[in-house]
């Protein structure tokens, strides 16, 4: 008997330390995710899902509205003093940031690929290994996975430049 | 012995203008803003009708400013209201009788959820002690006392500034070409 419970103890402890850990991140519904506008707004485009994601559709549509074309990190940061948007932002690849921007379950829009921004959603581990999760606005229906080091490695080599709105972000789903 | 003081004095009014310059520049680059550490606050959300301002749901959105209960989880809390039109409503939460209360855990577990004419009659009173949220250790961003909510929050910079040899090597060149020049004359 006492052998019997200890085995059903192990057994449950094993359980329990397998159960991943919850874990929150930009899970913006697909339909929502601002896709790339105007033949090349992807910074904007970005930053759109960011402030969707923080319940600040308002602002997200005048962005949209008042902004398209290529942008620079200083476009990024005058459209949003223009348009009254509490934000934070990085431009020497501080990977502090982005820890913050996870830990917060914000996301962020960052340079990453050539001549290219999108939206950072997170960091998420699995196999014990941590990746970030991108979504890509020319095709944001999918999250990109890079292995975090991986990650940090060439977003500092693309300008390391990241700009997040202070907002709330969305709840998760109930029970997710 | 002349030369000598003439020497110590550019020499200190240099180094006045190196540390003065210095400070500037940190004074500067030292715009740091304190962001919320708010990932595990918790989100009260509540959803009504579009048209919640003309019926009685609106009592339901004043509850979290007069009920005492609900004031103090909004005060520690992500806080979200949400219309039935809102796409945010249309995606996450579909289904939910309106108008509703609900409180969440960082990671998505209900705390509670309270919807329909069960808002009458004030449950969230009647919870027990140990399901009633706790104080959370990193509060919802809330405007903090000494920051000006109408201002933007500056640009995030690196506290860790470079030294700036730059400005260094400019002082000794000049407090070494003065010396010279000093030295040179005197002779």
């Amino acid at each position: 008997m006492r052998t019997k419970l200890l085995i059903l103890t192990s057994l449950l402890l094993v359980c329990c330390l397998s159960i991943p850990e919850k874990k929150a991140y930009l899970d913006l519904n697909t339909n929502l995710r601002q896709l790339n506008y105007n033949g090349g707004s992807c910074v904007y485009a970005s930053l759109c899902i960011v402030l969707d994601w923080q319940h600040r559709s308002d602002l997200s549509n005048r962005l949209r509205h008042n902004y398209s074309g290529a942008a620079s990190q200083g476009d990024l940061i005058r459209a949003c003093e223009s348009l009254g948007i509490n934000y934070a932002y990085t431009i020497k690849g501080d990977p502090e940031f982005l820890e913050w921007c996870d830990r917060t379950n914000r996301g962020a829009a960052i340079f990453y690929f050539n001549n290219h921004a999108v939206t950072f959603a997170g960091y998420i581990t699995r196999d014990k290994q941590k990746y970030a999760w991108l979504i890509d606005n020319n095709a944001p229906s999918k999250y990109i996975e890079v292995p975090k080091n991986q990650f940090i490695a060439e977003w500092k080599k693309y300008g390391g430049f990241a700009l997040t709105s202070v907002y709330s972000p969305s709840p998760p789903k109930p029970g997710a | 012995m002349k030369p000598l003081s003439s020497v110590l004095l550019v020499c200190t009014l240099v180094g006045l203008i190196f540390v003065s310059g210095y400070s500037l520049i940190q004074k500067k680059e030292k715009q740091v803003v304190t962001l919320p550490e708010d990932g595990g606050a918790y989100h009260l959300s509540i959803f009504v009708s579009d048209n919640w301002r003309s019926t009685r749901e609106r009592e339901v959105v004043a509850l979290v400013d007069t009920d005492s209960t609900l004031a103090s989880i909004k005060a520690q809390s992500h806080f979200h209201l949400y219309t039935q039109s809102d796409p945010i409503y249309k995606t996450r939460f579909p289904g939910f009788e309106l108008p509703c209360i609900l409180l969440q855990d960082s990671s998505g577990g209900v705390i509670f959820k309270y919807s329909g004419p069960m808002l009458n009659n004030r449950p969230w009173l009647r919870l027990r002690p140990w399901l009633r949220p706790r104080p959370n250790p990193n509060p919802a961003p809330g405007p903090e006392p000494n920051v000006n909510v109408d201002t933007l929050p500056g640009p995030i910079q690196d506290t860790s500034l470079p030294f700036p040899w730059v400005l260094l090597v400019i002082t000794i060149l000049i407090a070494g070409g003065t010396t010279f020049l000093v030295q040179f004359r005197s002779r």
